[in-house]
């Protein structure tokens, strides 16, 4: 066995293994919740020493905590892409996750025509770009999913030595303004971001 | 802020499998989950996946290494039977299943920790050795023996299966 079959039973069992609902459930509602308890037992804690307690002044705090939420706000929103647009970094995190993922297609094809017309609740047509003539990959197939939560195409690929490429294609836009087009390596995982006709590209695969 | 409920989901997921791979037992998986959950709600965050695995792996350290378990695999637990009993491709795909789990049964923890991150999460050895704190030619070196011991254990099973 050599170390790729190896490799790949070994993502096949841990990719397997899920927490259990019960356990998912627990730690939901103490992501949820411990929070808000400890609050109140601070409160609590704190509420023999405190002053006494004037209506008025919670008022003016509530007021005053408004405004100044309401400030910072209408600022963000002033900044190109809305205060703080998704860097190449962050998105070629988020693609090296999902394409370390490696689920499977939802629909098997070797053409982007074919795929474009499936995936037609997309709000761009999926392109065919260059790059992947350059590196002789062959399209396996493709699915939703989501960029920054926006919508997006997953193209499965595979080159001539058999191994996983996937190409990333989402609408170019105000919130991804700020992605740069260039290369990044981040989880082992090499990913190129560039812009071609109105879309953006990830190509995710094994770094060079 | 944690994230929002799918994401949640994905990220508790993989905090598990990282966890299960530390202590080869679901149970204590669970729970050293939990308690690194635990602490990052109370630190406030943040809520990213390397965060969350130096949370799990620092609660497992802690803990004295009480979760590493080393299980011999539980051969007679009837399992085995039922996979010998017949020749169809689920029997068979279980068989491995079974024959993987207890491969890993025979491995350190931190063999299979660094298993783990190399092969499922993608971590190149750079990677590892930062979250792990150890230096990059100590984590290619375990990487290695890790992989030659699975593929004896993983041997010698399927000679004793036959």
């Amino acid at each position: 066995m050599n170390d790729h079959e190896l490799d790949e039973r070994l993502r096949k069992h841990y990719g397997e293994q899920q927490l259990s609902p019960h356990g998912l459930a627990e730690i939901r509602e103490i992501v949820g919740t411990v929070g808000a308890v400890e609050d109140d037992v601070v409160l609590a804690d704190l509420a023999p020493d405190s002053p006494p307690w004037n209506p008025w002044i919670s008022v003016a705090a509530g007021l005053v905590t408004v405004a100044v939420l309401a400030a910072v706000f209408i600022w963000a929103q002033s900044q190109p892409g809305g205060g703080h647009p998704p860097t190449a970094e962050i998105i070629a995190e988020e693609i090296a996750t999902n394409h370390n993922r490696d689920m499977p297609v939802e629909i098997e094809t070797d053409a982007f025509d074919s795929l474009a017309e499936k995936l037609d609740k997309l709000d761009f047509r999926p392109i065919s770009p260059g790059r992947l003539d350059e590196r002789e990959l062959q399209m396996v197939g493709g699915r939703y999913c989501k960029i920054q939560g926006q919508i997006a195409a997953q193209i499965k690929l595979r080159d001539a030595a058999g191994r996983t490429w996937t190409l990333y294609e989402c609408r170019d836009s105000k919130l991804l303004s700020g992605v740069r087009a260039r290369r990044v390596k981040t989880l082992g995982i090499e990913v190129e971001l560039w812009r071609e006709a109105g879309v953006l590209l990830g190509l995710a695969g094994p770094p060079d | 802020m944690p994230p929002e409920s799918d994401e949640l989901d994905e990220l508790l997921q993989r905090g598990f499998r990282f966890a299960l791979s530390l202590t080869h037992d679901r149970a204590a998986a669970e729970d050293l989950l939990q308690d690194a959950c635990l602490g990052l709600v109370r630190a406030g965050g943040p809520w990213h996946v390397g965060y969350l695995f130096a949370a799990i792996r620092n609660r497992f350290i802690d803990e004295g290494r009480r979760a590493q378990t080393r299980v011999a695999p539980q051969e007679g637990n009837g399992q085995i039977d039922r996979l010998t009993a017949g020749g169809s491709n689920h029997t068979m795909r279980l068989a491995a299943e079974e024959e993987m789990d207890a491969a890993l049964g025979h491995l350190r923890s931190e063999e299979r920790e660094a298993l783990y991150l190399a092969a499922v999460e993608g971590y190149t050895a750079s990677e590892i050795a930062e979250l792990t704190g150890r230096p990059r030619g100590t984590v290619l070196s375990l990487l290695h023996r890790a992989k030659a011991r699975l593929r004896d254990v993983l041997r010698c099973k399927q000679e004793e299966w036959r």
